[in-house]
């Protein structure tokens, strides 16, 4: 799969898993942070980001200061599903 | 509630090691007497308790004015004998504790998926996890903002017990390690009903009221899907406990998680007030609970 493709699929899976129905994809920057000012999501959501990765790319995290840059961007997801995803 | 709590154990450190210094020789009924003095400095010096104590017992359970001031001494001094017990368990001491519902929790313990635990402030819920026989390890995520005796005794218990804390973290990091715990096949405990750094809320009817719970512990389970029961230790008389073990969702429920949360948090204030009814006076939630601006 092309990496930008695999963003657009992954911007559609975090607006599923987080209910942000007045979001498409489009409106997402990739660039962008998805916590504080960016999306403004907050902990809580980044337990659903980590099912998002779990349950469709066979991620799981055990450091948890591995997520923080892992989440800091769809890029930055974007990036570490290509390199480690197991699905 | 829409601040932060930042709380603790009533007394001085030199106090509070005294105590499990003096249970572990004497039951705590001892110095039941010198609490129930003792309780009325908490109660004029500390308003911001009292007065929401009072609502309590004027506008939730609806008692006349001169009743809810004589139920609220009465609350806090229930507060302090359960404070009590919780040093005199510090100190090694045991209690009679009647577990009802133990067949729940030994179900689940039996499976090899985690589960959820969502606690209180009513009755003395550090005493439950005293007592509960866990099979699985337990992680408890934990606010440690409390004096360094008590923190330090919480450990040695916790490690005496197989349990272990995962402290609260202002960013809300500790959501990975409530992660990991679940996907280990671990119990997770969460207190249900306090706000620790700020953060959303949910609201759900309490006895009558509108009140405002963290978001944070419903959504959890809600994402999560496993099993979420409560438990809620109860005085019954000195020495003497009854452990309720309820069941909040079997993990199997249909939907998304935000109707999930909201159904888990609707069943866990029900069974609040169920207990409430039976023990009204082990309420310990000593600022304004209930969000009056809903109502």
């Amino acid at each position: 799969m092309e990496i930008n493709e695999l963003k657009e699929q992954l911007k559609q899976q975090i607006i599923n898993a987080l209910n942000l129905e007045d979001l498409t994809p489009a409106d997402i920057d990739d660039a962008a942070p998805l916590f504080g000012e960016g999306l403004g999501l907050d902990s809580i959501d980044a337990l659903e980001l980590l099912m998002v990765l779990d349950k469709n790319y066979g991620i799981k995290f055990h450091d948890r200061s591995q997520s923080k840059a892992v989440f800091a961007s769809i890029n930055a997801m974007a990036e570490y599903i290509e390199a480690n995803r197991t699905k | 509630m829409d601040k932060a709590w930042t709380g603790r154990t009533g007394g001085t450190e030199r106090m509070q090691q005294s105590l499990i210094r003096i249970f572990s020789h004497v039951s705590p009924r001892w110095l039941y007497p010198l609490v129930a003095v003792w309780v009325l400095g908490y109660i004029i010096f500390a308003p911001s308790g009292t007065k929401g104590i009072y609502y309590y017992w004027r506008h939730c359970q609806k008692k006349g004015r001169l009743e809810s001031c004589i139920l609220l001494y009465r609350n806090y001094f229930e507060f302090g004998k359960v404070i009590l017990d919780r040093f005199a368990a510090y100190s090694g001491r045991s209690f009679n504790v009647r577990i009802e519902g133990g067949d729940l929790i030994d179900r689940l313990q039996k499976q090899s998926g985690g589960f959820i635990v969502i606690s209180s402030h009513i009755g003395n819920q550090e005493l439950a996890g005293y007592v509960t026989q866990t099979k699985k390890p337990m992680c408890v995520l934990l606010w440690t903002g409390d004096t360094d005796t008590v923190n330090s005794n919480r450990e040695r218990m916790f490690n005496r017990m197989g349990l272990y804390f995962l402290p609260m973290q202002k960013d809300g990091s500790h959501i990975f390690e409530m992660h990991n715990a679940l996907s280990r096949g671990e119990i997770l405990s969460i207190h249900g009903d306090r706000m620790f750094y700020g953060g959303r809320t949910m609201t759900a009817p309490l006895l009558g009221n509108e009140a405002a719970f963290p978001e944070g512990p419903y959504r959890v389970a809600a994402i999560e899907g496993v099993p979420v029961i409560t438990m809620f230790m109860m005085r019954e008389k000195a020495d003497t406990y009854t452990l309720y073990i309820r069941e909040l969702a079997t993990g199997r429920e249909e939907g998304d998680a935000k109707s999930k949360a909201s159904m888990i948090l609707n069943r866990f204030a029900d069974e609040m007030e169920t207990i409430l009814e039976k023990y009204p006076l082990q309420w310990f939630h000593f600022y304004q609970f209930w969000n009056q601006g809903k109502q």
